[in-house]
């Protein structure tokens, strides 16, 4: 297998070009390595969770970005991986199980809703989005949605980041991201936030090109910060699409 | 389940010092230890860590996966597998064991990596590997 490191200052991610399907390898069985895209891969790596610190993955199914954090703590501190539905616990279990991750424990609230009851380190956002970012990568290329259903989602996604938010302890830093390219669903997002919360967008450390983030959108204009925001297109990384924004508190 | 894995495996007590296990009906997980914990006492949990153990009738059985995480620490009760015998474990036959030992678990390895537990009956071992997570594995 051809496998060729993803950055230098990483060991935990690897391309492997011309792999078809990563389930059939015994370092699969193994728990050794789990198959992810790329830019799927950064959300982690962007929140940069240290050893022995207190993890919040609001929506963790199925387990991809889960895993990844806490391979990058060494499977201390604990990460609390919260899945609402029941039926998307049993891949994120699945994964979790594989892979030997000890250090978490799994929730079933609304991302929205989370209890107000532990104050984390660090908070992943990972929220549910219209996907058009997996537009090249999924064969299933019809997303439909009711314009009723969108509204919804877009309400869901700023309640699930000013919560996300509330949950962080002083020194907190959250990443919030979507797979998608809509703004409303993204700089939109954020830009709620910070319109309703003491948050900062802090400075995103990428490894690969991605373009700012948006401050207007037709008649929308969003806060200067948001160009600290990252939008990773396809055509540039030969990934899924991603939007990506590192939140902290002001001060 | 701290002092058969290391009556039977050798794997010291120790090991364990950095883990809680907790008991749910008839399954015991595995958790890194953490002060965070505390923390979530008022959060409703839907589950914790790692399936380390399952009570079977009146046996504990290690879970292939806690087996895999800790098995490198096994100084006993060990089986190193050479292409062959994978191959006629997975497909469901039974391989000689060389070694005077009670029947039980044995931790099958395979170029020095840990694939699960094989259960040892008047010398001879079965897989106990769930076929459903090898049947697809290829180059065996």
């Amino acid at each position: 297998m051809d496998l060729q490191p993803v950055t230098v200052a990483d060991d935990t991610l690897f391309c492997a070009p011309g792999l078809k399907s990563a389930g059939h390898l015994l370092e699969y069985f193994l728990g050794y390595i789990h198959p992810q895209a790329l830019t799927s891969c950064l959300i982690s790596l962007i929140l940069s969770a240290r050893p022995s610190s207190f993890v919040l993955d609001m929506c963790a199914a199925p387990g991809g970005k889960t895993s990844h954090m806490a391979q990058l703590m060494g499977n201390t501190g604990l990460i609390v991986a919260n899945e609402l539905y029941r039926k998307r616990q049993i891949p994120l279990a699945h994964t979790l199980t594989r892979l030997g991750v000890c250090n978490t424990l799994v929730t079933g609230y609304q991302a929205q809703e989370f209890p107000l009851k532990a104050r984390f380190d660090y908070v992943l956002a990972d929220v549910p989005c219209t996907g058009e970012g997996r537009w090249r990568a999924v064969e299933d290329k019809v997303i439909s949605r009711r314009p009723g259903a969108l509204t919804k989602l877009h309400e869901m996604q700023k309640r699930t980041i000013v919560r996300g938010f509330d949950l962080l302890s002083e020194k907190g830093k959250m990443v919030y991201a979507t797979c998608t390219y809509n703004p409303e669903e993204n700089e939109g997002v954020v830009d709620f936030l910070l319109k309703h919360r003491d948050a900062v967008c802090l400075p995103i450390d990428s490894p690969f090109p991605g373009e700012p983030g948006l401050c207007e959108w037709k008649e929308e204009t969003y806060d200067e910060q948001l160009r600290r925001t990252i939008r990773f297109y396809p055509h540039r990384l030969d990934s899924v699409g991603f939007f990506v924004a590192r939140i902290g508190r002001r001060g | 389940m701290v002092s058969y894995m290391a009556d039977r495996f050798g794997i010291p007590q120790s090991v364990f010092d950095r883990f809680w296990l907790f008991r749910k009906q008839r399954s015991w997980w595995l958790l890194h230890k953490t002060a965070y914990l505390e923390r979530c006492k008022r959060l409703k949990i839907a589950r914790v860590g790692l399936r380390a153990f399952q009570k079977i009738g009146p046996y504990v059985k290690p879970s292939t996966r806690v087996v895999q995480v800790l098995g490198h620490h096994a100084t006993k009760g060990t089986l190193e597998l050479h292409d062959d015998q994978v191959r006629r474990l997975f497909a469901g036959e039974t391989i000689p064991f060389g070694e005077k030992l009670e029947n039980g678990y044995v931790i099958l390895s395979f170029k020095h990596h840990i694939l699960g537990l094989g259960l040892l009956i008047d010398g001879k071992v079965r897989s106990q590997i769930p076929r459903k997570q090898i049947q697809s594995i290829g180059g065996l």
